[in-house]
């Protein structure tokens, strides 16, 4: 089963400053896909755009084969919920601290405003060294540790995809054994990635297939 | 001359498509509060007690003495005009109808609705609306309602405030000058004041609520891209509800008193 299919799909290109050619693109469940490309910021965009953060110029997008309508934010809530988002645009809501950025999604969908992390966050922020920094306001934390909040929270959403925009810049090489074991638990558990990377040897661990994107067009080759 | 009347129509088209887009906002904001979302109550409900603490509790220390200065000025000048005859009927004409509830206003706009124009311009230049959206978590639910609830409820209950302490404080403040004893202009202020007078100064209140609040959303959502827009949206915004403001006030106290 496809989790993102795009069909006859385009956007503005940030390179040719013209609008993608036309291209169909899907995602089935355990699916990983390693981007390389002449220009980031199309890449940015394309990972944007699987995120629906940028509103098509044509085409169709299905999430888990239902066709998502862009003419409101509300109709795309439920499959950006189940999107995980780490790349250069994500960021923390700067007036709540990291537990309550944390706890953000938790508390919307239970009403709960219970402030304690349950034992998966709690694991997570031990491993990336967050535990001391939770009633810390975003503003506090170092740039690094900003990226790992960010990553902690995408990763406690339990996403049925996840986009990453330079995983080794975001967690730290330092972190990257690490993060690496608990994408390898994702990638079993059907969870479908795209990710851009500059890393070699990350590279070559996941990717089964390979984006191309260039002057605004986008291939996928097999890995 | 054709680039004039071009331009002169490129503005009011302009104008014309903000006000519009400002009205549909308002209507989606309050569509919301008639058919709540079953998620995010308890954080609606925070957020909201949050933004009336901001908005109400700590505009009362400037609030207070504010009321107490221009109610004392109004008595002064009134009490030297009339001979101190009508003037209990005097203040409410001033205060409560129409000074209490477009000063509260001004107040509001210059401390609280500047705030939320640049709090929500720096949630959209930082990506944070998108950060929400990405939880799934709706923003016109999480952070334009309890707004328009804590900024209109604030605004209420700080009218009430107003025209208390600038009737009892400003009474206090000159009752060294007056020979009517405060009793007397209770008695006065009582016989003068009417429901309309108590159901226009709601009415205002909550339609400068729903206004303000839907500006400084308006002007905060559209600054999209640079940090540098922030200032001049909130400079926009409180421009504009100032005089929506005082359109709403006139065209009220038209409909009501003339």
């Amino acid at each position: 089963m496809t989790v993102i299919e795009l069909t006859n799909y385009s956007f503005d290109s940030k390179k040719t400053g013209r609008p993608f050619q036309p291209f169909d693109f899907s995602l089935a469940h355990g699916d990983v896909f390693s981007i390389s490309t002449d220009s980031v910021e199309d890449a940015l965009t394309f990972l944007k755009a699987l995120a629906t953060l940028v509103a098509p110029l044509s085409g169709s997008y299905r999430f888990l084969e239902n066709a998502l309508s862009f003419s409101n934010h509300q109709y795309l809530l439920e499959a950006k919920k189940n999107i995980g988002f780490m790349t250069s645009h994500a960021a923390l809501i700067s007036n709540r601290t990291i537990r309550e950025n944390l706890l953000l999604q938790r508390a919307y969908f239970t009403n709960s405003l219970s402030p304690k992390l349950d034992p998966n966050a709690q694991a997570l922020c031990n491993l990336f060294a967050l535990e001391n920094k939770l009633d810390l306001r975003p503003a506090a934390l170092t740039e690094h540790d900003y990226r790992c909040v960010i990553a902690v929270r995408e990763l406690i959403k339990k996403p049925l995809v996840l986009l990453m925009e330079y995983p080794e810049q975001y967690i730290g090489i330092t972190n990257l054994d690490a993060f690496n074991d608990i994408l390898f638990d994702m990638v079993g558990g059907q969870v479908g990635i795209v990710f851009l990377s500059e890393y070699k040897n990350f590279i070559e661990t996941f990717s089964k297939r390979d984006l191309v994107i260039s002057n605004g067009t986008l291939q996928t080759v097999e890995g | 001359m054709q680039r004039v009347i071009g331009s002169v129509g490129r503005q009011a088209l302009a104008s014309f498509n903000q006000i519009a887009t400002q009205v549909t906002l308002a209507y989606k904001i309050l569509r919301l509060m008639t058919v709540p979302s079953k998620y995010g109550r308890a954080l609606v409900r925070r957020i909201t007690m949050e933004q009336v603490y901001f908005t109400a509790v700590q505009a009362l220390p400037i609030i207070v003495p504010i009321a107490i200065l221009i109610g004392g000025m109004i008595i002064i000048q009134f009490s030297r005009f009339s001979g101190q005859y009508d003037l209990g009927k005097i203040t409410v004409l001033i205060i409560v109808r129409e000074l209490g509830p477009i000063l509260t206003a001004f107040l509001i706009i210059l401390r609280s609705a500047t705030a939320v124009t640049i709090e929500v311009g720096y949630m959209n230049v930082l990506h944070e609306v998108d950060t929400l959206e990405m939880s799934g978590i709706d923003p016109l639910w999480i952070v334009c309602v309890p707004r328009l609830v804590g900024i209109t409820s604030a605004i209420l209950c700080l009218f009430i405030v107003f025209d208390v302490v600038a009737i009892v404080g400003g009474y206090g403040l000159v009752w060294i000058i007056t020979y009517i004893h405060l009793g007397e202009f209770l008695l006065q202020i009582a016989n003068a004041i009417s429901v309309a007078d108590i159901t226009v100064g709601l009415i205002k209140a909550v339609l400068f609520g729903i206004t303000i609040t839907v500006t400084c959303l308006y002007h905060g959502f559209k600054t999209q891209k640079h940090i540098t827009q922030i200032p001049v949206a909130a400079s926009r915004a409180s421009v504009q509800c100032f005089i929506y403001c005082l359109i709403i006030s006139t065209v009220i106290s038209i409909l009501f008193y003339l």
